[in-house]
């Protein structure tokens, strides 16, 4: 277990590092010179190339890469001179309001999707059944954005039960929760279907009931504790997906997060606030699925034990 | 005599491709799919001849302003007086193309890197795959707005923008099929009367690799409707006047409170384009493996 932690967390480091560096080099080639902004468009060649020079941009891309990276370790993600503040500020503001709007859609997505996979999974091939299945190619084919534009329309300008936008109290997360969260209803609920549908055949289901376990207890004690893998890994997922996901979400809800954040900047062309939240987003993605992946030793002894091989 | 040449004309004289055509003629979501998808591609070619881009589509109105929904104005008018259908329609010239380039470049760079790395393994194979776990890394969205920030806004750069993040599932998808394709012994031979690699590749190797491609190829439209219209809705995809269904949910985004029909009918259309597409890819998968289906 401790060997194969250890050999992921390295891989992970290579990911990082990798997908660091893919960002910068392409946020590298976004037109809107850095050195001409600070300087103004009046500067003289020789004080572009002086400006150029102290700001180390004539160096070649991996050694800047290399320094940003430096910086990074060092909460260093650059300067927004949009926002006149630390990139790095910047990002660590908005994040607690993305990873909030996360983890209530992962709650309302498990809350609709866990009962409605067991119970197709139950019935399958009934009415209630095919009706779930319409009901995920609906959720599949509707886009997200506009599923909130449909709630802002019902529930706030029409029923005045919730702000249509901004973040001033706890309600305001609910309405962008539920666009986000039924976004991977579809998805969540196929898998869980369809891993409880393993589980219910299995031999030890038969030899528990002819024990004489209640049909209720069968399915949470023993069938759904088997089939939850697959469900923590499109959980974790749809978590990491949310986290870089709610762009659009966020721009609809005018959501103080990393993602109208990402929005706002590459409109005025602020490069350092792009490329560090990107680069940050797709770190803390890569962490948490990890950690998932890790999860599943906890979850299930058989997993374990082919670690500790 | 008779029955028996109907019964071989029944059960023997389909080639592959017409067993698969005809399985998928009895597949209802995939006949209707295919219908809708035929229809929006029809009013796509022909939306000039229904309307005129320049009086119907782009000229303001001001005294049409705000119509509801009613007979003469199906979908209502927006704020400068120009029929909602009308720009709905004009849409579908918009969102199918954008849907579709995107697709062809996510396919034929995601059917190289997926081929040569099930091919030749080893390096190369490990090369272009954990470059495109990499690449997967950066969520679909972020990696297409950093792609735009460096192509500029404009209808190009979306098509390569939402092409480029769908290309790892195509060469995963390619790569796999590809694996359980090479170790054959109809590779070897070809191999053996000395046909290079290249050939065999697109020769031999693609061509039986074909049907999850094509309904990778199907299922992805959908995804890349969706994806571009949700670009466009934030101002970095096809820009005004040119009406996409995205940018006409922007445009209805701030007038909601009194006037919320702006926002219904182009969501309305994305839906129904992207279910139109998801059904007929889900038969084609049924129609070419039947296996597989659940």
């Amino acid at each position: 277990m401790y060997r194969y932690v250890v050999k992921r967390l390295l891989m992970l480091l290579l990911v990082i590092l990798g997908v660091s560096f893919l960002i910068y080099a392409i946020m590298d080639l976004a037109p809107g010179d850095p050195v001409w902004q600070i300087l103004g468009e009046d500067a003289t060649q020789e004080e572009y190339e002086a400006m150029r020079a102290e700001l180390g941009f004539d160096r070649p891309l991996i050694i800047r890469y290399g320094d940003y990276m430096w910086g990074l370790l060092h909460g260093d993600l650059g300067y927004s001179y949009k926002y006149s503040m630390d990139v790095m500020e910047l990002y660590l503001s908005r994040l607690p309001a993305t990873l909030l709007l996360a983890l209530s859609a992962t709650i309302v997505s498990t809350l609709i999707s866990l009962p409605l996979g067991i119970y197709a999974a139950l019935r399958q091939g009934s009415w209630q059944d095919n009706v779930t299945a319409e009901f995920s190619v609906l959720g599949l084919a509707t886009p997200n954005f506009w599923v909130g534009l449909m709630l802002i329309i019902i529930f706030s300008l029409h029923l005045g039960w919730f702000h249509s936008g901004g973040f001033t109290s706890w309600q305001d997360v609910i309405l962008p929760a539920i666009t986000v969260g039924t976004g991977h209803t579809a998805l969540t609920t196929r898998t869980t279907r369809s891993s409880m549908i393993d589980v219910i055949r299995q031999d030890y289901l038969m030899l528990a009931r002819a024990k004489g376990v209640s049909e209720k207890k069968v399915i949470r004690r023993h069938a759904l504790k088997n089939a939850l893998i697959p469900i923590i890994t499109a959980t974790g997922i749809q978590f990491t997906g949310s986290l870089g996901g709610s762009v659009i979400t966020e721009s609809v809800f005018s959501w103080p997060g990393v993602g109208r954040l990402v929005v706002d900047a590459i409109k005025s062309q602020d490069i350092d606030t792009v490329t560090g939240s990107i680069i940050m987003t797709a770190m803390i993605t890569s962490i948490i699925l990890l950690i998932v992946d890790l999860l599943y030793a906890f979850v299930d002894p058989r997993i374990k034990a082919q670690y500790n091989k | 005599m008779d029955t028996e040449v109907s019964i071989q004309e029944k059960y023997h004289r389909r080639s592959a491709s017409s067993e698969v055509w005809h399985r998928l003629k009895k597949n209802k979501g995939a006949v209707v799919g295919g219908i809708i998808i035929l229809l929006l591609i029809f009013l796509a070619l022909f939306a000039d001849v229904l309307y005129d881009y320049e009086t119907d589509i782009v000229a303001q109105n001001l005294e049409q302003r705000f119509i509801a929904p009613c007979w003469e104005h199906p979908f209502g008018t927006d704020n400068f007086g120009r029929d909602l259908l009308a720009r709905v329609i004009y849409g579908t010239r918009a969102s199918l193309p954008v849907g579709f380039v995107a697709v062809l470049v996510a396919l034929v760079l995601g059917l190289l890197l997926g081929a040569f790395a099930g091919y030749f393994g080893g390096v190369v194979e490990n090369v272009i795959m954990r470059a495109m776990d990499i690449f997967g890394t950066v969520p679909d969205v972020l990696m297409a707005i950093a792609l735009i920030a460096v192509m500029g806004t404009s209808t190009m750069s979306l098509m390569i923008a939402v092409g480029l993040t769908s290309v790892p599932s195509f060469a995963r998808i390619t790569r796999a099929t590809v694996l359980s394709v090479r170790g054959q012994e109809f590779i070897e031979s070809a191999r053996a009367i000395g046909l290079s690699s290249w050939d065999i590749i697109f020769q031999h190797v693609v061509p039986n690799c074909l049907s999850p491609i094509i309904v990778q190829t199907t299922l992805r439209m959908g995804s890349a409707i969706i994806s571009a219209s949700a670009l466009s809705y934030l101002g970095l995809g096809v820009t005004p006047p040119m009406p996409e269904w995205g940018s006409l949910l922007s445009a209805g985004r701030g007038l909601m409170r009194d006037y919320s029909y702006m926002t219904l009918f182009p969501g309305l259309a994305i839906m129904i384009t992207v279910i139109a597409f998801n059904l007929l890819g889900d038969g084609l998968r049924d129609a070419m493996d039947p296996k597989l289906k659940k």
